[in-house]
C-alpha cells in the first residue's frame, strides 16, 4: 500500500512530526515503510494554462495548433498531436526551458513549418500517470500561469508500506493514523460524518420504491451488515485533488464514480461497490452461489462459482462476489444516473482463498480477507456520498440496512506475570492500560496484575493474550525491551556418527572435488533416462518443465553442471554434491559426483591422463574406508547411463549402495562432451548401517612373510573372485591380500590374463614355519584349481 | 738402499702430488702407489731389513715418518675431495623451488555449506540439536501445524510447490520444528538447515534456497533472550562486535511476538547504498515467541513451556559475508565462481 503524507495529515493525522520520523515509527512499529519517494518531480516551468482556440495545423493531419493562454497577457502558440484538445480546456504547459522527466528540455521549435512555443503535457510526460492517456485536464478552476507543482502541492512524499496479513486495519489511511497516534506521533483528526444511525432489519429493507435489499438467512452469520445507498446526480469528473491522492496512494483510475468509492476505501478501509441501480432487476440478495452460476465479472472473464462463494444476486443471478468483484451486466456506465452504493461487512472468513481459487487478486478481497472494521458500514458510505455532493448535486434518495445484532467482540484475558514472562520485563499497570487504550481496547482490572481486554471493532487480530503482548511490546518498542543471553540446561548428548558428512566431504575435497548444489527438480527426461523404472515424482505447478520433477538421482544436475564448465573452457571439472533424491515415498540422503579431464591439473613435470575408471573407483574405495571395512562386491551394471564395460554396481548383503563408472558414451554429445566423464553416487542411508568403530587388534610381534602368487587366469573369471577363493581358502594367517600386476599379452596364453597377487602371512603366536606356509599356498591353489583352470606361471 | 731412496721422489715432490690428486680415483691411485702392497714405501720399508741395524734404523725412522706423512696428506686430501663431491651432487641435485608442486589444486565447500556449518557449529556450541526433515512436506506439517490454516491470507506469503492436494515441497523449515516436537520432550534446543522451495525465479529469488530454523523452548527462556542469542550470533557472523542490530516488530504465523531482525549494512557501513536500499539496514532473519496456538497443536504445555523460534535465509547471509552480487552463482556450480572458496 502507498499513502500520501500530506493527505495523512490533512484528513487524518494532526502531528507535529516530521516525515521521515513518521516513516521510522511505522516501520518500527511493524509496519514497514519500504520506500519513501517524493509525490513528483519539480517541473519547474510548467504551469496552468487554457486552451483559447484549436486550428488545424496545414501540413500535418495528425496535428492541431492551440493557441494557449496562462495568464501572462499573451497567447502563445502550441503545436499539438492530443486527440482531445478544445477550446476552454485546461491543461499543464511547459514553457520552452522546462526540463521534463527523462531529461527532456522544451525548446521553441518549428514542427512541419509551424511555430511552437511550448508543449501542452500529458500526466505519463510529467511522471504523472495515473492510468489515463492524453492531455492531462485540470479541473476549470485551476489558476492560469500558476507553477503546477504549487497547484498540484507536489511537495507531498508517498510511503510505500509492507502491511502484514494479520494487519488487515492498517490498510486505510485512518488505520495508519490510528496506529501513529498509539505510537505518539499525535492526535487523530475526527472524520465520522455526524450522522445518527439509519433504521436496519434483520432480513430484507426496501431501498427507494422498486428496490428490495435482503441477506438470506443462510448467508446472514457470513454477511452481518449489509448497507446500500440509492445515490443520484453522479460526479463525472475526478478533481484534480482527489485524482492526485489516488494516484499518489498508487491506485489507477477506473471512472470517476468507482474512483470515488476507491479513495474512500484507501481512507477508511471499507471496499464499497457500486451498481448501477437500473440495471438491477427487483433487488439485491446476499447469498451462496449455486452450483454452476457463472459471475461476468468486472475483469472481463466469467467466473465459474462454487456454492460455498458468497455473491449478490438480483433476480437474474449474480451481480458480484461478495467482497472480491462486481459484475458486468450491473457495472456503472458513462450513462449510469443512479447507483446503489454497496458497503457491507462480509467476515473474513467467507471471503478468504475465494479469490485466490479464482485467481484473482483485488483490492476489497484483500481487506475483507485480513478483516474489516463492522462499525465502518455506514459512516464510510455517509462520508463517500458526501464527498460526492462536495462536487457534484448528488442526492441521498434512499437508504437500506439489512442487519442483525452486532458481532461479539471477544474479552480476553491479560495477565501481568504472563507479560513478563514472554517478554522478560513486566511493564507497569498504569503503562499496560495506556498502551491499549491508545489502541482502542477496552481494559478491565479483575485483580491486582489482573484485567480483561476487549479490542476495538477494526483489530481483527487481537483475540488471545499473545495477541495483547504483542501490542504491549509493538507500542513500547522492540528496542526497549530488555536485552540478556540465554540460560539453559547443559544436555549432553552424542555427537553425530561416523563416519561424519564433514569428513566424507573434506576428503572429497583433498581429492581436488568441488562441492555442487544442484536443483532438486530436474525435467521429465532427464528424470525418464537416469531412472527409467521409477514413476517420476511430478510437481504440479512447476516454474518450467526443465524443473518439472523431483529428482530421483544426482546425476543429471551434476552432469548440468558439468557441462555448464566445459561449456566455459573449464576442462577439468571434478564436483560432488550431498543431497537428497526422491523416490516413491523415499527422500534419500545420497552423496554423489562427476569427474571429467586429466587425473591431475596440467603440470610441468609432465601430463597425466585422462581419468578413467580406476580413478574414479579410488576416490569411491577411499570414501568407503569412512565406514567399517566393508566387503563390497562390485558387479557389472546394468545401468543404461553407464559404459557397459566400464561401469559397476556396489553391493553388500543383498543391497545396492550404490554405483560408478563412465557416462553412457551415446550421452555425451548430449552433454556437449567429447570424452569420458565418469559418476559415481552412494547411497548414504544405506551405509548408515556400517557406521565405523575400529575394534584393536593386537599389533603381532612375530614376523611377517610375503609370498606372491603370478597366476594365470581365463578371462571370464574376474579378478575379484580369484581373491574371494584365495581368502576363503586361507586360514587365519593370511592378513593381507592385494594385486601387484595385472597383465595381458604374448606372454600369456590368449584367453587369459596373468595376475600377480601378494599375501601377507602371519600368526600372532609364533614363527610360521615354511612347512606351514607351504600348506597355506596348496590349499589356496587348490582352490583356485577348483575355481578354473588357473594355473601358477611357471 | 741408496738406490730405493733415489728412486722415489723428495717428500715436497709426494705432498704436492697428493695434494694435486684431482679426485677420489687418483688419490686412490696414489695411495697404491705409496702405500701399496707394492707401492714404494712399502718396498722401502720392506727392503730396510737388508741395511745393517744402524742403517736400518736411522732409515726406518725416516720411511715410517714419511709415511705417517703421507697417510696424513692422503686423508687432507680425501676429506677436502668428497666434500668437492657431496657440494658437486648436491648442486646437480638442485631443483627450482619456485615451482609449483604437484596438485597444486583443492577443492571447495560450497559457499553455501560453509556458510550452514558455520552456522551449526554455533548453535551447536550452545546445545542446539540438529535436526531434520523431509523436503517434501505434508500440508499439516508445512502450514496447519504452524498456525497457517487452508484459506488464511498468509498462505500467500508462501509460493507453494505443490505435488498433489497434500504434499508441497516444504516452503521453509519451520515443520522441522513440529517433527523434532513429535518426538522430543521440552525443556529443548534445536535446529534445522536445508532446502526450502518457493515458487519465485527473478534476480534476487531462486525456486530453491537455504534456511536454517531454530527453537529453543523451556520453562524460563523469553524475547529478551531471543534479542540476546541473536544479536551475539549475528555481530560473530559478521565478525563485528559492535554490529548495529535492530528488532523490527513482524507478522509470522507460528510466533508472537513476531520480529524482523535488521543488522547495520554491512556493504556500506550504515551510509546507504544500493544493496540497502538506501535505509543502512539490511534484513536478516525473522524470529519471534513461538504461538501458543503451535504449542498447543504439538501438546506442549505452553503455560509451563515458552521460548522462541528463528528462520534466516542463507543465501542472503553467505552474500553479505562474502560480497556475492548474483544469487544465481550458488546454483549454477560454475568451478571459477566454487574455487573462490576453497
Amino acid at each position: 500500500m502507498q499513502i500520501s503524507i500530506q493527505w495523512l495529515r490533512e484528513a487524518w493525522l494532526e502531528s507535529d512530526w516530521s516525515s521521515q520520523r513518521l516513516a521510522d515509527a511505522l516501520t518500527m512499529g511493524g509496519i514497514e515503510v519500504e520506500a519513501v519517494e517524493p509525490a513528483g518531480p519539480s517541473l519547474a516551468d510548467v504551469v496552468v494554462a487554457v486552451v483559447r482556440a484549436v486550428q488545424p495545423h496545414p501540413q500535418a493531419e495528425k496535428l492541431r495548433v492551440a493557441e494557449v493562454d496562462c495568464g501572462d497577457g499573451r497567447l502563445r502558440q502550441i503545436v499539438c498531436g492530443a486527440p482531445r484538445l478544445y477550446p476552454g480546456q485546461r491543461v499543464p504547459l511547459a514553457l520552452p526551458g522546462a526540463l521534463l522527466p527523462g531529461n527532456v528540455t522544451i525548446r521553441e521549435a518549428e514542427l512541419r513549418g509551424v511555430r511552437s512555443e511550448g508543449m501542452l503535457c500529458s500526466a505519463a510526460e510529467l511522471d504523472l500517470a495515473d492510468g489515463s492517456s492524453g492531455l492531462l485536464e485540470l479541473d476549470p478552476q485551476a489558476p492560469l500561469g500558476q507553477a503546477l507543482h504549487a497547484y498540484l502541492r507536489l511537495d507531498d512524499e508517498i510511503l510505500t508500506l509492507g502491511i502484514t496479513p494479520n494487519r488487515g486495519d492498517a490498510f486505510s489511511y485512518l488505520g495508519i493514523a490510528r496506529d501513529l497516534c498509539a505510537l505518539g506521533a499525535g492526535r487523530l483528526r475526527p472524520w465520522q460524518p455526524q450522522t445518527p444511525a439509519w433504521p436496519q432489519q434483520p432480513q430484507a429493507a426496501a431501498l427507494g420504491d422498486a428496490l428490495q435489499i435482503a441477506v438470506e438467512p443462510t448467508a446472514a452469520e457470513a454477511c452481518p451488515r449489509y448497507h446500500a445507498l440509492l445515490l443520484e446526480d453522479l460526479p463525472t469528473r475526478l478533481p484534480d485533488v482527489l485524482r492526485e491522492r489516488l494516484r499518489r496512494s498508487g491506485q489507477r483510475r477506473v471512472a470517476p464514480v468507482v474512483d470515488w468509492l476507491n479513495l474512500q476505501m484507501l481512507a477508511t478501509g471499507q471496499p464499497m461497490h457500486a451498481f448501477d441501480a437500473d440495471r438491477i432487476q427487483g433487488g439485491l440478495t446476499v447469498r451462496w452461489a449455486r452450483t454452476g452460476e457463472v459471475l461476468d465479472a468486472l475483469d472481463g472473464r466469467d467466473l465459474m462459482l462454487e456454492p460455498d462463494m458468497l455473491v449478490i444476486a438480483d433476480a437474474h443471478g449474480p451481480v458480484a462476489l461478495a467482497g472480491i468483484i462486481g459484475g458486468q451486466r450491473t457495472a456503472v456506465h458513462d450513462d449510469t444516473r443512479r447507483i446503489v452504493l454497496e458497503s457491507a461487512y462480509f467476515r473474513a472468513n467467507a471471503v478468504q482463498g475465494r479469490a485466490r481459487r479464482l485467481s484473482l487478486q483485488t483490492e476489497a478481497a484483500t481487506r475483507f480477507e485480513r478483516g474489516v472494521d463492522f462499525r465502518l458500514g455506514q459512516p464510510a458510505a455517509v462520508a463517500t456520498w458526501q464527498s460526492m455532493a462536495d462536487y457534484a448535486p448528488t442526492t441521498l434518495l434512499a437508504t437500506a440496512v439489512v442487519a442483525g445484532a452486532e458481532p461479539d467482540l471477544p474479552w480476553i484475558p491479560l495477565r501481568s506475570r504472563r507479560i513478563e514472562r514472554i517478554l522478560g520485563f513486566a511493564p507497569s499497570a498504569q503503562r499496560v492500560r495506556e498502551i491499549l487504550e491508545a489502541l482502542g481496547c477496552m481494559v478491565e482490572v479483575q485483580a491486582e496484575g489482573d484485567w480483561r481486554v476487549q479490542p476495538p471493532s477494526h483489530r481483527h487480530d487481537l483475540r488471545i493474550e499473545a495477541d495483547l503482548i504483542e501490542e504491549i511490546a509493538r507500542i513500547n518498542g522492540y528496542d526497549r525491551l530488555p536485552q540478556r543471553r540465554p540460560r539453559g540446561l547443559l544436555t549432553a548428548r552424542p555427537p553425530a556418527a561416523e563416519p561424519r558428512f564433514e569428513a566424507l566431504r573434506a576428503f572429497l575435497i583433498a581429492r581436488d572435488y568441488h562441492e555442487a548444489i544442484t536443483y532438486s527438480f530436474i525435467s521429465a527426461e532427464a528424470q525418464a533416462r537416469f531412472c527409467p523404472e521409477e514413476a517420476p515424482i511430478a510437481l504440479r505447478n512447476p516454474l518450467s518443465i526443465d524443473l518439472g520433477v523431483m529428482r530421483g538421482s544426482l546425476w543429471p544436475g551434476l552432469l548440468q553442471a558439468l557441462q555448464f564448465n566445459v561449456n566455459r573452457q573449464q576442462e577439468r571439472v571434478r564436483l560432488f554434491e550431498m543431497g537428497r533424491i526422491f523416490r516413491g515415498s523415499q527422500q534419500r540422503l545420497h552423496l554423489a559426483g562427476v569427474t571429467h579431464g586429466p587425473t591431475l591439473p596440467e603440470h610441468w613435470s609432465g601430463s597425466s591422463p585422462w581419468c578413467d575408471f580406476f580413478d574414479m573407483r579410488g576416490d569411491v574405495e577411499g570414501l568407503l574406508r569412512h565406514w567399517q571395512n566393508l566387503d563390497l562386491e562390485y558387479r557389472r551394471s546394468r545401468n543404461p547411463n553407464l559404459h557397459p564395460g566400464q561401469s559397476a554396481d556396489l553391493w553388500l548383503d543383498g543391497s545396492l549402495l550404490g554405483s560408478i563408472g563412465a557416462l553412457h558414451p551415446r550421452w555425451q554429445d548430449s552433454y556437449g562432451l567429447d570424452k569420458a566423464a565418469f559418476l559415481f553416487y552412494l547411497d548414504m542411508e544405506g551405509l548408515a548401517a556400517y557406521s565405523k568403530t575400529p575394534r584393536f587388534r593386537p599389533i603381532p610381534s612375530y614376523p611377517a612373510l610375503r609370498r606372491d602368487l603370478a597366476l594365470v587366469v581365463p578371462e571370464d573369471i574376474n579378478a575379484d573372485q580369484v581373491l574371494r577363493t584365495i581368502r576363503g581358502a586361507a586360514s587365519s594367517a593370511l592378513r593381507e591380500l592385494w594385486i601387484f600386476d595385472r597383465y595381458q599379452g604374448s606372454q600369456v596364453a590368449s584367453g587369459h590374463y596373468g595376475l600377480g597377487v601378494g599375501l601377507l602371512l602371519q600368526e600372532d603366536d609364533r614363527t610360521l614355519t615354511e612347512t606351514e606356509i607351504q600348506g597355506e599356498l596348496e590349499r589356496i591353489l587348490a582352490a583356485l584349481q577348483a575355481l578354473g583352470s588357473i594355473q601358477l606361471r611357471i | 738402499m741408496a738406490d730405493t731412496e733415489s728412486s722415489m721422489a723428495s717428500s715436497t715432490e709426494i705432498a704436492d702430488r697428493i695434494a694435486g690428486a684431482p679426485d677420489l680415483r687418483a688419490l686412490e691411485a696414489l695411495r697404491v702407489h705409496y702405500l701399496g702392497k707394492k707401492g714404494v714405501l712399502t718396498q722401502a720399508i720392506q727392503s730396510l731389513a737388508k741395511l745393517e741395524p744402524e742403517a736400518r734404523r736411522e732409515a726406518g725412522q725416516r720411511l715410517n715418518r714419511l709415511k705417517g706423512e703421507v697417510q696424513d696428506w692422503l686423508e687432507a686430501r680425501r676429506k677436502v675431495l668428497e666434500s668437492q663431491a657431496l657440494a658437486e651432487r648436491l648442486n646437480a641435485e638442485s631443483v627450482d623451488i619456485t615451482l609449483p608442486g604437484r596438485a597444486v589444486q583443492h577443492g571447495s565447500l560450497h559457499p553455501i555449506r560453509q556458510t550452514l556449518l558455520w552456522i551449526e557449529e554455533f548453535f551447536g556450541h550452545l546445545g542446539f540439536e540438529v535436526a531434520d526433515g523431509p523436503e517434501i512436506e505434508d500440508d499439516f506439517h508445512n502450514f496447519t501445524a504452524l498456525n497457517i490454516p487452508a484459506d488464511h491470507p498468509a498462505r500467500a506469503m508462501h509460493d507453494t510447490f505443490y505435488l498433489d492436494d497434500t504434499h508441497v515441497l516444504r516452503t521453509h523449515t519451520s515443520p522441522v520444528q513440529i517433527r523434532y516436537l513429535e518426538s522430543h520432550e521440552p525443556p529443548l534446543r534445536m535446529i534445522a538447515t536445508g532446502r526450502v522451495y518457493r515458487r519465485d525465479s527473478d534476480l534476487t529469488h531462486t525456486p530453491m534456497f537455504h534456511q536454517v530454523e531454530g527453537l529453543f523452548l523451556d520453562e524460563s527462556v523469553n524475547f529478551a533472550d531471543l534479542r540476546g542469542l541473536l544479536a551475539d550470533f549475528l555481530q560473530a557472523f559478521f565478525n563485528r562486535s559492535d554490529l548495529p542490530v535492530r528488532f523490527r516488530p513482524s507478522y509470522f504465523p507460528f510466533t508472537e511476538p513476531s520480529a524482523e531482525v535488521d543488522v547495520g549494512c554491512v556493504i556500506c557501513g550504515g551510509g546507504g547504498c544500493r544493496v540497502c536500499k538506501q535505509t543502512g539496514w539490511l534484513e536478516v532473519l525473522g524470529c519471534g515467541m513461538v504461538h501458543p496456538a503451535v504449542l498447543e497443536m504439538a501438546g506442549v504445555d505452553n503455560e509451563r513451556f515458552a521460548g522462541f523460534a528463528f528462520g534466516l535465509g542463507v543465501e542472503r547471509l553467505t552474500m553479505l559475508r562474502h560480497g556475492v552480487n548474483d544469487l544465481r552463482l550458488f546454483f549454477e556450480n560454475d568451478i571459477r565462481f566454487l574455487r573462490q572458496f576453497a
